[in-house]
């Protein structure tokens, strides 16, 4: 059954298909053509990336199957046996391409255990053709840690012609308590709501909706406590090694973290707000090294389109290098994460952020906090206009990396608190700025490379003189690439603050303030530019 | 969409069962099919065991309401337009229309087709009349089965006047020799003497009991057995077929 089912119903368990032509009226009969058994474990990447792009990958030991929304088949093939593979892992042809395009650079994690019975049928007129397709699944998924759940889903294969017994069984299926399935809703869905899993939150951008009435303090919590949620949820795909993006989204945890405390530095206790700051900068420095190596490794065939194909074998070897200095750094690195150090840290910040913060007495905490954002709002956006008009064609790098910083303090401002503004108003003020951001961010990455690339720090055999001279040639054609391409990257930004110190940046930031404009003047930050 | 027309003016000669395993056969190679069932008759829609609705006309057909009338069979691929039994008068109807027009009707009438599908066959009744002269013009190839008997091979040779008198391009018939019984000497001799001309195709449909117990089964060939000698026939003859209008490009 190649095509898309006309309808589909997830059933009540008294359901029963070989009651249906009795049901329709005389002359119809039902015929079972085949059924299938199928006990698969479901994977997907931690954000549920496939099912995003409506795909199912299940596996049966080293058989491999990619279903589509409805269940279909898309492709299969023989896989790996690892317990948690990558779309590389996988031989060439048509599965290993549609992992590649919806997993990406995320590992595929087991999810859930599937029985399957997929049974099909016939519905025969009274000259014994086919007027109806029906397929009926039954399944038992099995959560880790939950208990088994079992559902059933009858889909209908319309036959050109004969539309009376498509609505004929789809009236019958309704009227016994069976229900539509929504367009586009994949055939996991019913066992994903059982057990109360929801893809979209894993898939959904950082966001807080905090009550528009809440005191500077309330917001430090909520914003916080969601914060050291991300986390927590994080944590153990690092510590585990599972993908890259475990690391890079724990590391934008904890700087959402370190931009909040630095947020309310003037607020805080300076001791516990010390404390945390330190303690939160020497975690994610602990992170640094293996963050590095990632973005390298992950830029691995982007490096070898650079370069001439005689040049690869010298970035091979840099690349071997790379793989075992992070081996070393990261087992560094877990220790660090498992410290009681790194566990008191959790659990005082949880402390503090739960209960000690209600008890401070200072003033300030108790006031608005929409009006504390705003203040903030205004000064982050004055400071960025002011270090940009500063930033000429021939300003030092650093100035450009200072504004960067600037720039990123107040993306994460937007983020804590949008749901206190007009959403819309602040969304459009992240478009803007993300522009900027962009620029500077990749002229960023374009100078820390040079300088990674230029240090040669790899644990590269330094004895093999043959060896170190096809790398140093490789990098030495990778850091003038890079060169060219920052140069071109660093004429563009002027364009791009101009827009962003425009009057329509100015006058959305403006909009947003609204009638918390009343902030005091000493809190201002330079004249705007 | 290529369109294919299997025709002769003699009745029994094994067009309807040639239509049907064809239809199946491209359709089974993941073609998209249509089968119009333009005998009135209706053989080929009772072997789909499909019925024409009510509402379903020969005036319907020429006003090129034909659309909601298209039925799937048992089979991927596989559509059929059944035929009506107003269909008899089809000639009529066609005479009814202007001199110009009348003869380019149903080419006129198939053309949005191309949109669903790949190939149409036209099962067609055994006459030589206005709407002979249509299917001619409508068709990429006229797929013509000749009982190698003289009385079939007169029907060929009306075909061939008709082909003439249109001034149509005569590379489109495609004959092949068909309900062949090797045994019959009669049938040898024939086959000895014109399957040698490029208007006939290298296969050749024997005379099987499978093929007439079609009737029962109410089944293409492949449908019952996959591999039968029958359905192995009817993919030689398809792909004989294919190949030559796919060349002709």
């Amino acid at each position: 059954m190649p095509q898309s089912p006309s309808a589909a119903f997830t059933l009540g368990p008294d359901f029963n298909v070989h009651d249906l032509p009795s049901q329709i009226g005389t002359g119809y009969s039902i015929l079972e053509t085949e059924t299938e058994q199928r006990d698969e474990e479901y994977l997907d990447t931690f954000d549920w990336r496939l099912l995003a792009c409506g795909r199912a990958l299940a596996r049966n030991q080293r058989r491999y199957r990619l279903y589509s929304t409805n269940g279909d088949i898309l492709c299969q093939d023989r896989g790996p046996a690892k317990l948690r593979p990558f779309w590389w892992d996988f031989s060439d042809g048509p599965l290993r391409d549609e992992l590649k395009s919806t997993a990406d650079i995320r590992a595929l994690c087991p999810q859930m255990q599937m029985q399957q019975q997929r049974q099909h049928y016939n519905l025969l007129n009274a000259d014994e053709k086919i007027v109806l397709r029906l397929r009926r699944d039954t399944m038992t998924a099995v959560f880790p840690g939950k208990e088994p759940e079992q559902f059933s889903s009858l889909h209908l294969y319309g036959i050109r012609g004969y539309s009376r017994p498509l609505q004929a069984v789809s009236r019958i299926i309704g009227q016994s308590g069976g229900l539509p399935v929504a367009e586009g809703e994949i055939f996991l869905e019913p066992a994903l709501k059982a057990a109360g899993i929801s893809p979209e939150k894993m898939r959904a951008k950082f966001a807080v909706s905090l009550r528009p009435d809440i005191t500077v303090f309330e917001g430090l919590k909520d914003v916080g406590q969601a914060l050291l949620a991300d986390i927590s949820m994080h944590q153990p795909g690092v510590i585990e090694d599972i993908d890259s993006e475990f690391l890079h989204d724990f590391r934008i945890a904890l700087r959402r973290t370190r931009s909040l405390l630095s947020l309310y530095s003037r607020i805080l206790p300076i001791s516990a707000c010390d404390y945390f700051r330190n303690e939160f900068k020497w975690i994610t420095q602990a992170t640094n090294t293996v963050r590095d190596c990632d973005v390298y490794l992950l830029m691995t065939e982007e490096y070898q389109a650079m370069l001439p194909a005689r040049l690869h074998p010298g970035l091979i070897s840099y690349f071997e290098g790379l793989r075992i200095l992070r081996k070393k750094e990261f087992k560094l690195m877990r220790r660090r994460l498992n410290s009681q150090r790194a566990v008191r840290l959790f659990s005082d910040w949880q402390a503090f952020l739960q209960e000690e913060l209600q008890l401070l007495q200072e003033p300030k905490g108790k006031t608005s906090c929409r009006l504390f954002a705003a203040k903030m709002l205004k000064k982050r956006y004055k400071r960025i206009l002011a270090k940009g008009s500063e930033c000429g064609p021939e300003s030092p790098d650093t100035m450009l990396h200072a504004l960067r910083i600037q720039a990123k303090k107040l993306r994460y401002l937007l983020e804590f608190f949008r749901s206190l503004f007009s959403v819309d108003d602040v969304d459009q003020l992240i478009k803007h700025l993300k522009k900027l951001q962009n620029n500077l961010g990749e002229f960023n990455d374009l100078s820390v490379q040079q300088t990674m690339l230029g240090s040669f720090q790899s644990p590269v055999k330094t004895d093999c003189v043959e060896r170190m001279l096809r790398v140093a040639a490789a990098l030495g054609g990778l850091i003038t690439h890079l060169a060219d391409r920052q140069a071109l990257v660093r004429g563009e930004f002027e364009e791009n603050f101009l827009q962003f110190a425009g009057k329509d940046v100015q006058g959305l930031v403006k909009t947003i303030i609204g009638d918390s404009e009343h902030v005091s003047r000493e809190d201002e930050g330079p004249p705007a530019a | 969409m290529k369109t294919v027309a299997i025709y002769s003016s003699k009745g029994g000669v094994g067009k309807t069962a040639t239509a049907v395993n064809i239809a199946y056969t491209a359709a089974s190679s993941g073609k998209r099919v249509l089968l119009c069932d333009m005998d009135s008759q209706g053989a080929a829609s009772y072997y789909f065991r499909i019925k024409a609705k009510k509402k379903f006309n020969s005036q319907k057909l020429l006003a090129g309401e034909y659309g909601k009338y298209i039925r799937g069979t048992d089979f991927e691929n596989l559509d059929l337009l059944p035929a009506h039994f107003s269909f008899r008068n089809l000639d009529l109807a066609l005479n009814s229309l202007g001199e110009k027009e009348r003869r380019m009707t149903l080419a006129k009438l198939l053309k949005p087709l191309s949109a669903d599908y790949e190939i149409l066959l036209l099962d067609c009744p055994p006459n030589l009349t206005l709407l002979s002269e249509n299917i001619i013009e409508a068709s990429d190839a006229v797929v013509c089965p000749v009982i190698p008997t003289t009385l079939s091979l007169i029907a060929l040779e009306q075909l061939l006047k008709l082909f003439g008198k249109l001034e149509a391009d005569k590379k489109k018939i495609l004959a092949f020799f068909s309900m062949v019984e090797r045994r019959k000497s009669m049938h040898a001799s024939v086959i000895e003497k014109y399957q040698r001309y490029p208007l006939f195709l290298k296969s050749a449909i024997p005379f099987l009991a499978e093929i007439e117990k079609m009737g029962l089964s109410r089944l293409p060939v492949g449908a019952v057995t996959r591999h039968s000698p029958a359905a192995m026939e009817y993919t030689r003859l398809w792909n004989e077929i294919w190949k030559k209008i796919t060349k002709q490009q």
